[in-house]
């Protein structure tokens, strides 16, 4: 009987993890979805120095975020958001806007496969 | 991670229903479920540490899944005769009242070279000696000889019964330490084993086993290969 209650709590544990997981990657990316949001008037006026203030902002939020993530989520795929966010900052100074937007959709795609990996579904299973 | 979750769970099924599926000569001497559970174990415990991108929690999250699996299983085997034979199957009898079941050893794909190798190894060497033979869950050949070949018992020879000769040996003393329970089971005091080390010139330091029976028979072994002494 202790054996079975053990295992009752460790599954109870891992389903628990399993849901703390997908509610945390879930806010991480709407997170990163509002102050990538906030890109869009600087990026369209060119505004250099507000855009790399935004860009700064998303960066610290990343790096907090990141910590958090790294127990869950296979590293490499979260080294490729960090990449890309520490590009922000100097793309949107240097004026190179293109670019700049090129990497924030490569940002927002990957966050997205990560939540693509985490959701129960019957292509994940397969 | 909820993924990881129900994919073990799914992993864990189809292993199980394909063990089943090819049959008890895949299994040896493991249940379907304890062998499942052994394969996935030893290879979802590598992950993380042959890949460091692998959080540590991938693989510690099955692992606990595929425990609360197995414990669940004997759960279900113990309390329902059903899930007992989906899970683990049941015994077939492979010979019956001397006689071969061809049609038993067809279903489990036993050839006549594999009944005598595994009579062999249960120490039978005529098949004619045999009365009664079930092959296990677990794959192992149990054999229940006829009566004229079945070795002869002192309850047959009707052999008087000593006292206590039921007593199976205990260690007393292991790597020169006493075993203060074991000389509770035997009734004998641990004073008594320290006078006969005494006699023999030894201290309980100096023994690497000691093992003694209610009827005070005792092995010794001394340390540093000096020779064993049997009384």
């Amino acid at each position: 009987m202790k054996r079975v209650i053990i295992c009752a709590v460790l599954l109870a544990v891992a389903i628990s993890l399993s849901c703390y997981s997908y509610y945390k990657v879930t806010e991480v990316e709407k997170g990163i979805q509002e102050r990538m949001e906030a890109f869009t008037q600087p990026l369209s006026e060119k505004d250099k120095e507000t855009l790399g203030m935004r860009a700064d902002e998303l960066e610290s939020y990343w790096d907090q975020q990141e910590s958090r993530l790294i127990h869950f989520v296979r590293h490499s795929h979260l080294d490729v958001i960090t990449t890309g966010v520490a590009r922000l900052p100097e793309l949107a100074r240097g004026g190179e806007f293109g670019e700049f937007s090129a990497e924030v959709a490569n940002i927002k795609r990957q966050i997205e496969h990560i939540i693509d990996n985490e959701r129960l579904t019957f292509t994940n299973l397969v | 991670m909820g993924v990881i979750l129900l994919r073990t769970i799914v992993l864990y099924t189809l292993i199980i229903f394909a063990l089943r599926v090819m049959g008890k000569r895949q299994i040896g001497e493991l249940q379907a479920s304890e062998l499942v559970v052994t394969i996935l174990v030893s290879n979802i415990a590598t992950l993380s540490i042959e890949d460091m991108n692998v959080p540590i929690l991938v693989s510690v999250l099955p692992i606990f899944t595929l425990m609360a699996c197995e414990v669940g299983a004997s759960v279900l085997t113990m309390k329902s005769n059903t899930m007992r034979k989906i899970i683990t199957g049941n015994p077939c009898i492979i010979i019956r009242d001397g006689m071969i079941d061809q049609r038993v050893m067809s279903e489990l794909r036993w050839s006549t070279e594999d009944l005598v190798d595994q009579l062999r190894i249960a120490n039978i060497f005529d098949v004619g000696e045999v009365s009664c033979a079930i092959v296990e869950t677990s794959g192992k050949l149990s054999v229940f000889k006829k009566f004229e070949s079945r070795e002869a018992t002192a309850g047959m020879l009707k052999i008087p019964i000593e006292n206590e000769c039921d007593s199976p040996s205990m260690i007393v003393i292991s790597d020169g330490k006493f075993v203060p329970d074991a000389f509770n089971f035997c009734n004998i005091k641990q004073e008594w084993a320290e006078q006969e080390l005494k006699k023999q010139n030894l201290t309980v330091g100096d023994v690497f086993l000691m093992t003694l029976n209610r009827r005070a028979q005792y092995y010794l072994c001394v340390k540093n290969k000096k020779g064993g002494a049997k009384k």
